[in-house]
């Protein structure tokens, strides 16, 4: 039985690049690991948190799209909350992994005062609280702040799956709140004084929106493409200069005005600062232009292993965060190359069995259903919307 | 709520001149890359105290590391013997310039954000003019993960205010810890902070990175150290920390003659 999933509808493409955004996710999340230096952000001025998230708009846009054309809206919403329940569940679960990972490396280091440092120390003077702003999603501690965006993401889209049926809408009511927000700096709030969440749904919703869009009803390649190649081209082209050149010497810009010096340097990822958005959108461009759908080094076995994931991502992303945490004790303890190379592997190969188990099990249980598909509820093409 | 409260009830204001070490008294000898002892970036109001022979006063605004804070309940005040890095700086000034008098003040407190930091540093650059300061920020805001645009932010306003004041700023990154890397978004922070050094006259002591150098040879590595010697391995590292900083904005007082 083969455990990646392909056939005319499915484009490849979108599964491997989620699959590498999974794997870069998992590296930058290990503040240390010498693989992080080689991620995206190394690269653009966006980083696997926006390919990830245009991604995971495709895939809601394709799974819940289907399912609304099929099931009626009301539906297609209640699977969207069904999926943010799980990522809401998966937060909760991590957020305690992390909490014992914190006082783990505090006594394992002989540092115990540590844990007054660490944000959690609240988790000693006030549990009660911090045990609730945390299933308020209002206190998130370091690194945890993707699932809470993810879940709040699907709740907006729970809301705007009707408007899918009229995309240029839908692109116009995100893209203003996404514009009001950047004006006003309107945030979700935060607990303490944190000055919102780290990732601001109400911007990031856009970028959502816009892969939800994508997939939902794929807008006509434009006749002349020269002029988008060429904008897109010179948009990452001019990220790699501020990444390599400016923020590595900002000194170079020392004779220019201040304002323009600060609009420069600045590219908050908390607001998703527009040079962020046009450099994920343009870097879909370029790969929309260079990769062919039908590439046939996507169907290899050299590129199997990140279709795999991307195809599962749900669990990957859950369990690389989790193996990511085992893998910062690992550098912790001892960040020698040989345990560089320790914590790389296991990870890519954990993610990978997590993958393959995933999919094995969708498979084995999509071949047991069929006999029982008259009594059970009307099949729905589940595609992986995770 | 509680740290800035207990931070601000902690600082520490030492407008004195930092006595210089006991003479016959072995120096630590400290090795250090060359990219982090020199800056390119002209420290042109510190350079101009020093050529008007002083005395040139220094401020240093910053949390634990820099006031000099004990780390838990039951360990004195008086741990850091020798003095915090920006004493330990002053002191090595001292010693290389003896025409100059160079004294430093000292602001801040204990898990301080550089928000509340901002309006202590304005408070005192009304008070007098302080040809350089020092800013230690950014670790509780790592910590606690609190928004590094709002950071970045903090820091231009920082910027402002020292120039405004007539001086030149160096910014001083986290320390390196291995806790601190492994539980923390550290990067993040560690980007607002290069951005910041973009402002003219701001340089960047990169302090994460010169540790992190000093715990890869083994020279100075507090978190690898047995109990009983962390004290002693403090002294060193704020020694050590205090004459590479010292090398540092010298060269950048150099840096404006050129």
């Amino acid at each position: 039985m083969t455990l990646i999933r392909s056939n005319r509808s499915r484009d490849l493409r979108v599964d491997f690049f989620r699959g590498l955004a999974l794997w870069w996710i998992y590296t930058d999340h290990i503040p240390g690991d010498i693989l992080g230096k080689y991620s995206l952000q190394n690269f653009a001025l966006c980083d696997a948190a926006e390919v990830f998230v245009l991604l995971a708009g495709f895939g809601a846009g394709i799974a819940y799209g289907t399912t609304m054309n099929r099931q009626g809206y009301l539906y297609a919403a209640a699977d969207t909350l069904r999926r943010a329940w799980t990522l809401y569940i998966a937060h909760i679960f991590l957020f305690v992994v992390y909490a014992a990972q914190v006082a783990y490396s505090a006594a394992a280091l002989d540092r115990m005062f540590y844990l007054e440092e660490a944000r959690l120390n609240v988790l000693a003077d006030d549990p009660f609280r911090a045990l609730l702003e945390a299933l308020l999603l209002r206190f998130q501690p370091n690194l945890l702040n993707i699932l809470p965006l993810y879940v709040t993401l699907l709740l907006m889209f729970a809301l705007a799956l009707p408007l899918l049926r009229w995309p240029k809408l839908l692109f116009l009511v995100s893209g203003a709140i996404y514009v009001a927000v950047r004006m006003t700096g309107f945030n979700l709030p935060s607990w303490d004084d944190a000055g919102g969440w780290f990732l601001n749904p109400l911007a990031w919703q856009f970028l959502f929106m816009i892969g939800a869009i994508l997939a939902y009803a794929p807008p006509r390649m434009p006749r002349v493409r020269w002029p988008l190649d060429t904008m897109a081209a010179a948009i990452l082209v001019a990220g790699v200069v501020i990444i390599w050149v400016i923020d590595n010497h900002p000194r170079i810009l020392a004779s220019m005005p201040m304002p323009v010096i600060r609009f420069l340097i600045t590219q908050d990822k908390t607001g998703l600062h527009p040079f962020r958005l046009i450099s994920i959108l343009s870097l879909t461009w370029v790969v929309v232009r260079i990769i062919p759908r039908e590439a046939s080094w996507l169907q290899s076995r050299y590129s199997w292993p990140l279709v795999l994931m991307g195809q599962n991502s749900l669990p990957v992303f859950c369990c690389g965060i989790f193996f990511g945490f085992m893998a910062r004790l690992g550098l912790e303890t001892d960040d020698s190359t040989a345990m560089q190379f320790v914590v790389n592997v296991f990870g890519v190969l954990a993610m990978l069995a997590v993958a393959g188990l995933a999919a094995w099990y969708r498979g084995k249980g999509r071949g047991s259903a069929v006999p029982r598909q008259t009594v059970s509820l009307p099949a729905v093409a589940r595609t992986d919307t995770g | 709520m509680r740290w800035s409260v207990s931070g601000i009830t902690i600082s520490l204001l030492l407008a004195l001149p930092v006595p210089s070490r006991a003479s016959g008294e072995p120096a630590i000898a400290c090795n250090a890359p060359d990219e982090f002892v020199t800056t390119d970036v002209p420290l042109a109001e510190f350079g101009a105290a020093i050529a008007s022979g002083g005395p040139v006063n220094i401020l240093a605004v910053g949390s634990a590391t820099t006031v000099g804070a004990p780390s838990t309940k039951d360990q004195k005040p008086t741990a850091i013997e020798g003095g915090t890095f920006p004493v330990q700086m002053v002191r090595s000034l001292n010693a290389a310039m003896p025409s100059v008098r160079f004294t430093l003040t000292v602001r801040g407190g204990r898990g301080m954000t550089a928000d509340a930091m901002l309006k202590l540093l304005d408070e005192t650059l009304k008070q007098q003019h302080y040809p350089l300061v020092l800013w230690q920020t950014g670790t509780v805001e790592a910590v606690r993960g609190l928004r590094p645009d709002g950071l970045l932010d903090v820091l231009h306003q920082g910027a402002d205010a020292v120039s405004d004041g007539g001086g030149n700023l160096v910014l001083i990154d986290p320390q390196f810890s291995r806790f601190l890397r492994a539980n923390t978004d550290v990067d993040a922070y560690e980007d607002v902070m290069r951005q910041a050094a973009a402002n003219p006259g701001v340089a960047l002591f990169q302090r994460f990175d010169l540790m992190r150098s000093w715990a890869d040879d083994g020279s100075v590595d507090l978190e690898r150290t047995a109990k009983e010697d962390r004290d002693k391995a403090l002294d060193r590292l704020n020694s050590c920390l205090g004459q590479v900083l010292a090398k540092f904005v010298l060269s950048g007082a150099d840096a404006a003659k050129k």
